[in-house]
């Protein structure tokens, strides 16, 4: 019986001395669990963002030649300056930013402005609407490669207003920046209409309802109370669309390599030529890092002018 | 002058009816009432005054002017939202001066017809601060001010007190009735509480299923009920419905004929002579407790009572197969759980209904405790 007790008790202690130990450790994880659970996104945030930024500004202080490097302090960055192809190329980015952002805008915003009307099909609309921002830029790029083929499906669509002539979407220096911007706002108006429409969702029935019986016209309804609305989710939309649009390369890359004659040779594929062509990488660190400072300055000055808050 | 009249008002939306065949009138200033349960068609017979929902059928006049298919802008109505449908990207003093705004006054005129409106509704002070950082009382506030700053022709609102706690909801709801008074405009008001209804409006409209049942002062509707269910709908706790038999004066309930079994006043016995059954209502007030066998009563099991203070409520059963009743006796009366109570009607004041159409059987001698009856009581085939 006594020894049945002393087992009984000693079970208990080594149970509890075994708790102890146990929940010491569980304690500990689940006091630091926030920490070991955001590691693996914080090692993956520093090994793909912060690593090849802190690379890029160390490599755009180089000089890159077949002996090796030397460091050449600011030196890219006053070259830079001096680039009439990096200039050339900031033209034709500004130029495609500004026409391709500004129609998807606009055309993305009365699209969903159509939609928020109660049309037929608007669930089968909607959808097909989203078909473009599903396929990859490249694929993108070789569909509309195949359009704008000489004699072409788009050729012969032209064909009434150029009496037969080929166009020349990609070939002809005056032509070819329209064509590409066009495939980017084939691909991009999508998304505005996705945002700006979920935004006028978001518009409360009794509030739109509450303007018309205070008065508000038609326009005025649309601008003091769906406006404000979508204030927020417009200047998202615009700084997804710019900070995207600044990056174009696959549609460039693949519908004219920049060309003809630089017409279309925005930014990234003229970094892209500096490094990979010329082997010059560290001028191109140098334009990255320059076009990263721009993007920056442009997206929040943007943030700044609305006045807009996120995450509020 | 500002009157507003239905003229067989419909709305249909696909096969699916929401109202029907509504007539009415609400006089100049008068504080008419729209009231019903969820989905009567209460909100929709009041959206069709404003213009958000177009009739299918019928007309609506104002001040006798056809205004069924004017915009809702140019009717000069203004309306409380349920859920406040202030503009949350404008302060306070913007949001009751929107009207003003788009009907192109100078900002002087606005600043100035502002201040008046905030003053009325004792929130000067909030005048500058947002939307979002406002309780859901003073939100209420700012709404009836964007209402009335342009004094409309008529009021519109739509359970506008529904979202407030049970103590504001009171003293909002007093707020409310004495600027409508003060500004005598014509108003319509939606709520499912009868109880707010009762205690606002002139006119209680009573709505279910999509039709009125009855057109009435609040104590019309209470003590003369059109049919069962304006009976049922009107009063708390509700009204008392039981089948019964009628041999000569005396009354027994189908489901408890040995029990249930009472002697009529002659009178108002006669006013059923054309009844072999009907449906007896009773209010749970019009009963009298006994805790001690009692001549014509009706013996009855306690089984639940719910002290309220000066009065209680109790549940009673009556009979094998039991018939329910709820009745309201004084705190004083000593019941418990399946004590044995008897219980008295107050003749007077019971009624009958026709078990088949609902409809109130009105007789010579219909009484109902200390109400001079209205004349524009009017009441509409359902």
């Amino acid at each position: 019986m006594a020894t049945e007790t002393d087992q009984a008790t000693a079970e208990i202690s080594s149970f509890q001395t075994d708790t102890t130990t146990r929940e010491s450790v569980l304690l500990w994880v689940d006091d630091h669990l926030k920490w070991l659970m955001t590691l693996p996104a914080v090692f993956i945030l520093f090994a793909l963002t912060f690593y090849p930024l802190v690379r890029a500004i160390q490599m755009s202080t180089q000089q890159f030649l077949p002996t090796g490097t030397t460091f050449v302090g600011v030196q890219n960055y006053v070259d830079l300056m001096s680039n009439d192809a990096f200039l050339n190329s900031l033209a034709v980015t500004g130029k495609f930013i500004g026409i391709a952002v500004g129609v998807e805008f606009l055309l993305g915003f009365g699209i969903a402005l159509l939609l928020n009307k109660k049309i037929k099909l608007r669930g089968l609309w909607q959808t097909l609407i989203l078909i473009p921002m599903i396929l990859s830029p490249t694929v993108i790029g070789l569909i509309w490669r195949l359009l704008y083929a000489p004699n072409g499906l788009l050729d012969y669509i032209a064909a009434p207003l150029t009496g037969g002539a080929n166009v020349g979407w990609i070939s002809e220096t005056s032509v070819a920046l329209y064509s590409v911007i066009l495939t980017d706002i084939w691909q991009w108006t999508p998304l505005v209409v996705l945002v700006l429409f979920a935004g006028l969702q978001s518009v409360p029935d009794d509030v739109r309802e509450a303007a018309i019986m205070d008065g508000a016209s038609v326009r005025q309804r649309f601008l003091h109370i769906t406006l404000p609305y979508l204030k927020s989710l417009i200047v998202l939309v615009l700084i997804i669309r710019l900070v995207d649009a600044l990056r174009v390369f696959a549609k460039v890359f693949i519908l004219t390599r920049g060309g003809p004659a630089s017409a279309t040779n925005v930014i990234s594929m003229q970094m892209y030529r500096t490094a990979f062509r010329f082997n010059n990488f560290g001028e191109a660190s140098a334009m990255a890092v320059s076009l990263l400072v721009l993007v920056l300055i442009l997206a929040m000055s943007f943030v700044k002018i609305a006045n807009v808050e996120f995450g509020s | 002058m500002v009157t507003v009249n239905y003229d067989s008002v419909k709305k249909a939306y696909g096969d699916t009816i929401a109202i029907e065949d509504v007539n009415l009138h609400v006089d100049d200033g008068e504080f008419a009432i729209l009231l019903g349960p969820s989905g009567c068609g209460k909100t929709t017979t009041l959206r069709c005054l404003a213009g958000l929902t177009q009739p299918t059928d019928g007309t609506i006049t104002l001040d006798g002017h056809d205004v069924t298919d004017v915009h809702p802008k140019n009717r000069n109505i203004a309306m409380v939202f349920q859920n406040f449908a202030l503009y949350p990207h404008m302060t306070v003093r913007e949001n009751i001066g929107y009207p003003l705004k788009v009907a192109g006054k100078s900002k002087d005129e606005r600043e100035e017809r502002i201040d008046e409106v905030a003053e009325m509704l004792e929130i000067p002070e909030l005048l500058d601060r947002d939307i979002a950082n406002l309780s859901g009382g003073q939100q209420q506030r700012v709404a009836l001010g964007r209402a009335i700053i342009r004094r409309p022709a008529v009021f519109l609102m739509d359970e506008p007190l529904a979202n407030l706690d049970a103590k504001l909801k009171i003293s909002m709801r007093s707020r409310i009735k004495v600027l409508q008074r003060e500004m005598d405009i014509t108003t319509m008001y939606v709520t499912h509480d009868q109880e707010e209804a009762m205690s606002l409006g002139d006119k209680l409209i009573i709505m279910d299923k999509g039709h009125i049942q009855q057109i009435g002062s609040p104590d019309e509707v209470y003590h003369q009920p059109a049919n069962q269910f304006v009976a049922g709908f009107i009063g708390s706790p509700s009204m008392n419905f039981v089948t019964v038999r009628r041999d000569g004066d005396r009354i027994r309930a189908d489901d408890a004929p040995d029990t249930f079994d009472v002697e009529l006043d002659s009178e108002v016995a006669d006013r059923y002579r054309d009844h072999e059954t009907f449906t007896l209502g009773v209010r749970p007030q019009y009963f009298e407790v006994h805790t001690e066998r009692t001549d014509n009563a009706i013996e009855a099991a306690v089984e639940v009572t719910e002290p309220q203070g000066d009065e209680q409520i109790i549940e009673v059963e009556v009979g094998d197969q039991p018939v329910s009743l709820t009745v309201v006796a004084p705190s004083a009366i000593d019941a418990e759980r399946g004590d044995t109570v008897w219980l008295t009607l107050d003749d007077d004041l019971v009624h009958g209904f026709d078990t088949d159409s609902g409809r109130r059987i009105v007789g010579a001698g219909d009484q109902n405790r200390g109400v001079a009856s209205t004349p524009e009581g009017e009441m509409t085939s359902d």
